[in-house]
């Protein structure tokens, strides 16, 4: 009855048990079930009994569950296994399970609990205290005296304080002083609220004792008995500050930028409407921000930059900055050159509109145009330096080359700008360089040297200019110069030695030195000459003024110049030189000095004079055999020849006629006229004889006139010619009478003789001139003259006639002239037909 | 034959005239004689080429116009005298008027004094 009675008991308590109790076979059948089964998971005993367990498992616990179940069935005691069943309407229920295995029933017996809502709130718990150390908030509970009465975990990461350490302590010593009114007066807000309020603002000293920016919701849950505290939640917002600070910071800078910004500033948006413009934007158009403001900016450029400004536009807005400078009217200015750089606003990937930036240029590109002529200038004017030139910057880098220069160096400017010196092949002129180019900029003093390019065989003088940045060089080909003045000391060598005169003189012809053979020709020592001017001192009476001249002007043209010249040494005696002068040109080409030698030529030109006369006494003597043939040819053979012919004609002809006695006549008269010829020659010959030995008798020359005039005077006067004769009685002449005689005499002759015969002859015999050095005598008359052109020089020829149809035989002029040149005189003649004939005498 | 002689010696044209009548070449009326070579050559200058002799005579050395001048005178109207030959007759016997003579296109032909009855055959 008992056992009965506790069956009972034991069957109301499985029934009414909240726990599912449940037996279940080797198999893993469900034998039996209580009611639990199906309060917890929905299924009646009957929908469970007969079926596997693993029905109502959540799949994922099926294993952990089989393998449970076999430790159980091997003995051992299972309590405290969780899985999860599946409730009838899919729910997961999480059940705690202990189990043992009835070896009398063969059955395990299986006691579950629901422990669904213990797992929620175990994972509530887990995930406030996660919040709470590693949230983002910090959770604080202070007494009314802002005493830390607890303090969430999250407080160490955020501020490196345990909450250990926060406990006990007050709320107001972390934070800043400045901050603590606001404290206060929250504290007392929250006293006399009940409502949750943020505090701002706040700075609280973290443990490294920086201040974090915080903000804090309070809760104040004094009046709540289950906690009577004031609870905050605080959360650090220093990063979030200080962005906020950068932000406002970014967004002012910009805003200044924009409104002080000297350059215009428009900002479109992506239709190209103006939504904002800066001070200097209306400044410039002189315009109220109305204006511009919700215009398109197309309509208010002029007609040709729309083009260019939607193009710009576009560009921008496609996320590419550009840039362009255009020529816009501005107003009271002008056309001004505007340099526009257009930006894409770019926001969140998106361009939503451009920034325009309009600069005016106009004084930037004038002073650039300015900058550009003027360098263009500086480069024309380091290109026209005849130097060679070139600069270097602080770290010996080639920054300008001229065409001199890469002439000079056989290099192009290429090659050399932007290349440091020292990296140049420059052989042995390295050293000097470095040498004169290091002291130059150590010293900041210019350098001035010269060298020897051997490779180019060329003296050059090199001058450095240092200044703060750079170093100018100019060089100098002096080439010419220095071999000029070796050539000068070879030559100042030579000349010391040398016989001939040796005259350096300086650009004026100033002499500057002589050597010894100079003293010795001219008698003037190195001091005596020295200053003067060659010209003046050696030259006298008959120096040649116009060869003279003609070195001086060769010497103002720089030229040299040669040729011989009378000279006068220091003892008044001429003397001939050969000068020959040379100029000495510097390498600019202007003439610095002149050599001058000056080769004595003296004997040679007295040989010279001696030869003249020698020459002029052959040719005259040559003049005279031509006569001779002449006369032999002509005037000897004429007559010959007509008595031959006439012999011929007397040996055909009749002896009694006519023609007989007149050839016999004329064989006469040819005869006759073979011996005037023959005493011709006689006299002709008995003058060139004479010549050499005439004694120089003095002769009063108007006596010897007188008395030809009076052995003519029966002509003269049967022809009623008139004579005037006006010779001073002073006027003697060296001579022979006789020819003195005979040339007044053969010219009164022919005076009379070609006399005109359309007028009374007038004879005019008078002196013009009376020097020592000569005398000269008129001779005129009013005859009927001759054509000089035909007579030409042939009138005081032998035999020559120039009137026809008188008895002259052509031999008087040549007898005038052979006396006259016999007596060292001479004689010249002009005449003019029908009007006279004058002849000059010119006596010793 | 029509000839003028050019001479200045009487004695020449006498010889001359005689020698070219007596061998047959022109009669006294066909010879034309000039003592003076200024008028010869106005003479020879002004007649028309028909008119000019069929061979002139001149002598070299005359006063005023002497032979050489005279054929210088006449060079300009050489066509004129392309049927009239001129022959120099001189005394002279220097080589250098032969040869001056021989250069001279006007001159046909350079005889000595006294003219030969061969070379007068020859005209």
């Amino acid at each position: 009855m008992e056992v009965s009675r506790d069956v009972n008991i034991w069957e109301k308590i499985v029934k009414n048990s909240l726990d599912v109790i449940c037996t279940i076979n080797k198999q893993g059948i469900y034998v039996n079930v209580n009611e639990a089964f199906w309060r917890i998971l929905g299924y009646e005993s009957r929908e469970v009994v007969g079926q596997h367990y693993a029905r109502f498992l959540h799949p994922d616990d099926l294993a952990s569950t089989g393998r449970i179940a076999e430790d159980i069935q091997r003995g051992s005691r299972v309590s405290n296994f969780e899985n999860r069943g599946i409730h009838k309407n899919g729910q997961e229920v999480w059940m705690l399970w202990s189990a043992v295995w009835s070896e009398d029933d063969d059955v395990m017996v299986c006691v579950g609990r629901d422990i669904s809502t213990q797992k929620i709130s175990r994972r509530k718990e887990e995930f406030q205290k996660i919040l709470a150390e590693y949230g983002a908030d910090t959770l604080a509970v202070f007494d009314e005296k802002l005493n830390y009465i607890h303090s969430g975990g999250s407080i160490f990461k955020q501020m490196g304080y345990t909450p250990e350490q926060l406990v006990g302590t007050s709320l107001l010593d972390y934070i800043h002083p400045d901050d603590l009114p606001v404290v206060k007066e929250s504290l007392a807000k929250a006293v006399s609220s009940r409502n949750d309020f943020v505090v701002s603002n706040l700075r609280f000293r973290n443990a490294k004792g920086e201040w974090r920016w915080i903000e804090s919701t309070v809760s104040n849950q004094l009046h709540n008995p289950a906690v009577q505290a004031i609870v905050t939640t605080s959360r650090d917002v220093t990063e979030m500050v200080n962005h906020k600070v950068w932000l406002e910071e970014s967004q002012q800078r910009f805003k200044s930028l924009f409104d002080y910004h000297a350059d215009m500033i428009f900002i479109q948006n992506r239709d190209g409407v103006i939504i904002d413009v800066n001070a200097a934007a209306l400044a410039v158009h002189g315009v109220e921000k109305d204006f511009f403001l919700n215009r398109d900016l197309s309509h208010i450029l002029p007609p040709e930059l729309v083009h260019v400004h939607k193009q710009m536009l576009e560009k921008a807005l496609n996320g590419e900055p550009v840039r362009a400078e255009i020529e816009l009217p501005i107003q009271g200015r002008g056309m001004a050159s505007i340099d526009i750089l257009k930006i894409p606003v770019v926001v969140k990937g998106e361009t939503i509109g451009t920034f325009s930036i309009l600069k005016d240029v106009t004084e930037i590109r004038n002073s650039n145009n300015l900058i550009r002529r003027q360098a263009e200038k500086l480069n024309n004017i380091m290109e026209s330096i005849t130097d060679a030139f070139c600069t270097l910057d602080k770290n010996w880098i080639f920054t300008y080359v001229n065409t001199e220069f890469e002439r000079l160096f056989r290099t192009d400017r290429n090659s050399l700008l932007g290349r440091n010196l020292w990296e140049m092949d420059m052989g042995k002129l390295r050293e000097a360089f470095q040498k004169q180019f290091y002291g130059a900029v150590e010293t900041g003093k210019s350098a001035n040297f010269e060298i020897y390019l051997e490779e180019l065989d060329m003296f050059l003088n090199v001058k450095a200019f240092p200044s703060a940045e750079s170093l100018s060089i100019f060089i100098n080909d002096i080439t010419a110069s220095v071999k000029a003045k070796q050539e000068l000391q070879k030559l100042s060598l030579v000349a010391s030695k040398t016989t001939n005169g040796v005259i350096i003189k300086n650009a004026n012809g100033a002499i500057e030195w002589v050597n010894e053979g100079f003293t010795s020709l001219t008698g003037y020592t190195l001091s005596e000459a020295t200053g003067k001017i060659a010209a003046s001192l050696l030259s006298g009476g008959e120096t040649n003024e116009a060869t003279t001249k003609r070195f001086q002007e060769k010497r103002k043209q720089g030229l040299p110049y040669q040729g011989e010249l009378l000279i006068y040494n220091k003892s008044g005696e001429q003397l001939w030189v050969l000068v020959n002068s040379t100029p000495i040109l510097n390498e600019a080409g202007e003439v610095v000095k002149y050599i001058t030698i000056q080769t004595d030529i003296t004997d040679r030109k007295e040989a010279e004079a001696s030869q003249l006369l020698l020459t002029k006494d052959l040719y005259r003597q040559n003049q005279d055999l031509q006569q001779f043939t002449y006369i032999v040819s002509h005037n000897l053979r004429a007559p010959v020849a007509n008595a031959m012919g006439l012999v011929e004609l007397l040996a055909v002809t009749d002896k009694e006629s006519e023609t007989f006695n007149t050839s016999l006549g004329y064989l006469k008269k040819s005869v006759y006229q073979l011996d005037g010829v023959l005493r011709d020659l006689n006299m002709i010959l008995s003058i060139r004889d004479k010549k050499d030995s005439i004694d120089g008798e003095r002769i009063q020359l108007v006596q010897i006139c007188k008395q030809a005039i009076e052995d003519f005077r029966e002509s003269l006067n049967t022809s009623g010619a008139e004579v005037s004769l006006a010779i001073e009685e002073s006027i003697y002449v060296h001579g022979d009478k006789a020819y003195l005689y005979s040339v007044f005499y053969n010219l009164l002759s022919n005076a009379i003789k070609y006399r005109s015969p359309k007028r009374l002859l007038k004879i005019s015999i008078n002196s013009i001139s009376n020097t020592e050095s000569g005398k000269i005598i008129s001779f005129s008359d009013n005859g009927s003259g001759f054509d000089m052109n035909l007579a030409g020089d042939k009138v005081f020829r032998l035999y020559k006639r120039f009137h026809t149809g008188s008895e002259g035989r052509g031999i008087g002029l040549f007898l005038v002239k052979a006396h006259l040149n016999a007596m060292g005189g001479n004689i010249e003649v002009t005449s003019q037909v029908n009007v006279g004939t004058r002849f000059l005498i010119y006596f010793k | 034959m029509r000839v003028f002689i050019i001479d200045d010696e009487e004695v020449s044209i006498f010889i001359i005239r005689n020698m070219l009548t007596f061998q047959g070449i022109a009669s006294e009326e066909e010879i034309t004689s000039f003592l003076y070579s200024e008028e010869a050559l106005d003479t020879l200058l002004k007649c028309e080429k028909e008119e000019l002799p069929d061979i002139i005579l001149l002598d070299l050395a005359m006063p005023v116009l002497d032979g050489w001048q005279l054929l210088e005178k006449l060079a300009p109207f050489k066509s004129k005298f392309e049927r009239c030959r001129i022959h120099i007759l001189t005394s002279s016997i220097v080589q250098s008027d032969e040869v001056r003579a021989k250069k001279n296109s006007m001159v046909s032909g350079f005889m000595h004094k006294p003219i030969s009855a061969a070379e007068i055959s020859k005209l």
